[in-house]
């Protein structure tokens, strides 16, 4: 029953959007198709290379703020086929629906990606976010 | 008329091959903005002063430093009396000694990395396996290939020489009470001085271990002087003009040409970026294991270690918070990191052959023949894809290598034993 169930429950919803990200435009905005927004704030400024710090995501819906959320990180370099040298993690939701993630570095100039997977309610959406270093 | 034909052939062939190994090929006129750019992100200009080391309150200590500089040339800390950390780190050679191997009392797996701005690296040793400083600083001391001696035998040397003990305690506290015996004593010795550890107390291995991390972490506020100084490349650089010309008078026509390729068809800013040449992480560039020994797992295994290190930053005689020690927390531990060792700093590099984590590659020039096959790895993958440049590009490349030396912008009085009173 429990896998029956558990399939039902979890649609799976794939958004790639596309955000081109530049040095002096710190605060990332983007909307998946499910309509959750994610606004994210670098605690690094200007975001760079070799340097760990810490982002900021503000999750939110038509409802407002979404807390509780199961949030997991990757990034990488696609055309280098390689991941980030390190392994970000949300590590406390700081106030409702604001997610601390800790422990990102970039350590090469050019196209990065991160990839967020958001679980809530039951959904799992993954919102992909391109940019540039 | 047959004839006529083939030397024709013969000479064009010869002269094609003349023209692709030794004609060069010219640098660009004008640098694009995004080439601008980059040229920046590489000046020694836009390198930040070094940040605190919070696992370190000593980091920044002039009085900590001196008694680094003390200890860093003191051959009395070795089991023959001959070695001391400038044997292989010598400031002559930009802190490194000229062998493909590093020789302490016996020869060692690995070859002496630079120490010219290490301070800014998160991670130390070749594949990563201590996360400071003064940690790094500490395991020399203690392996049989190279120092040769151990913590307790370190304390006894402090407390017994009046200038040490009266430096270590003006920064600390006071040397703690030593046992009469043993006189050797490690948990990571040979057996006798592991039999010899286990005989101490808790209280004394602690007191042992503090004034050990303490040397450590005084050798480290030494190091941390070791910055890297303006070079050609630098006022190059800096000296662009609004027009973007490639020209200029601080770089010959080939250098600039081997910094274009640099920034393009080599792509080697992939992992030498920044103002120190080195995005301080771990690749691997499918370089052959030193000749006798299995290929190394490189940081694959050196997180590990790092994780299981006494002496990390999340230890106990570390004096940085958790919230503070970030790279050890969100280290990537997986199967890309299989061979891959840390990319060098490229500052001083024409003054610091050999190459390479056991100096398998001799000159500069071998190395960019090494790049350009880009041969398989004999463990997991080479990161590098084959550059296919030609001869007349390699030797383009290695002579911009060659405007990345510079004096160290470090105050002489570092680079020498120190004078003692």
């Amino acid at each position: 029953m429990g896998t029956q169930f558990k399939k039902l429950l979890f649609l799976l919803t794939l958004v790639i959007s596309q955000i081109a990200l530049a040095a002096e435009e710190p605060d990332l905005e983007m909307t998946t198709a499910n309509g959750y927004r994610l606004h994210i704030h670098s605690q690094l400024q200007p975001l760079g290379i070799n340097q760990i710090h810490s982002w900021l995501l503000e999750l939110s819906n038509s409802a407002g703020a979404v807390s509780d959320a199961s949030i997991s990180v990757e990034g990488g370099m696609p055309e280098h086929n390689h991941g980030l040298p390190t392994q970000p993690q949300v590590t406390e939701e700081i106030e409702p629906g604001v997610y601390l993630i800790e422990g990102i570095r970039f350590h090469m100039p050019g196209p990065w990606q991160m990839r967020f997977t958001i679980q809530f309610n039951g959904t799992e959406t993954e919102a992909v976010l391109d940019f540039q270093l | 008329m047959n004839k006529r034909v083939i030397v024709g052939a013969l000479l064009v062939a010869a002269l094609g091959l003349a023209w692709w190994n030794f004609f060069s090929v010219p640098a660009p006129s004008n640098w694009t903005a995004e080439q601008r750019q980059l040229l920046n992100s590489l000046s020694l200009s836009e390198l930040p002063g070094l940040s605190p080391d919070p696992s370190n309150d000593v980091a920044d200590l002039e009085t900590a430093a001196e008694l680094g500089h003390l200890l860093y040339f003191d051959t009395r800390l070795s089991s023959n009396g001959a070695v001391s950390c400038a044997s292989c780190h010598k400031p002559e050679l930009m802190f490194t000694d000229g062998l493909p191997l590093a020789m302490g009392v016996d020869i060692g797996p690995r070859h002496t990395p630079s120490l010219v701005g290490i301070a800014y690296s998160p991670w130390f040793y070749w594949d990563g396996r201590k996360d400071s400083q003064w940690a790094q600083a500490l395991a020399p001391l203690e392996a049989s290939n190279e120092h040769d001696i151990d913590r307790l035998q370190v304390e006894l040397m402090i407390a017994n020489d009046e200038e040490y003990r009266l430096r270590y305690e003006a920064i600390y506290s006071q040397l703690p009470e030593i046992p009469l015996t043993p006189v050797s004593a490690s948990p990571v010795g040979n057996d006798e001085q592991q039999a010899a550890w286990a005989s101490l107390s808790s209280w004394q291995q602690e007191n042992i271990n503090r004034v050990f991390t303490n040397l450590g972490k005084s050798l480290a506020a030494y190091q941390r002087k070791i910055i890297p100084g303006r070079s050609r490349f630098d006022e190059y650089v800096d000296n662009i003009p609004e027009s973007n010309t490639t020209k200029s008078e601080l770089l010959s026509a080939t250098e600039i040409a081997g910094l274009a390729l640099f920034l393009e068809e080599a792509q080697c800013i992939t992992c030498h970026n920044g103002p120190l040449f080195t995005n301080h992480e771990f690749h691997n560039t499918g370089v052959l294991a030193v000749s006798g020994q299995l290929p190394p797992m490189g940081r694959y295994d050196g997180i590990r270690i790092a994780r299981e290190d006494p002496f990390n930053c999340l230890g106990r005689f570390s004096d940085a918070t958790r919230a503070e020690c970030v790279e050890l927390r969100f280290a990537r531990d997986t199967n890309e990191l299989v061979g891959a060792q840390k990319t060098p700093t490229l500052r001083n590099v024409a003054d610091t052959a050999p190459y390479m984590h056991g100096g398998q590659i001799a000159t500069l020039i071998e190395v960019m023949e090494h790049y350009k096959e880009a041969p398989i790895s004999m463990l997991s993958h080479n990161e590098a894809k084959p550059l296919g440049l030609r001869p007349a590009q390699l030797r383009q490349l290695e002579a911009f290598m060659h405007t990345l030396s510079a004096p160290l912008a470090t105050d002489p009085k570092w680079l020498a034993p120190p004078v003692t009173q």
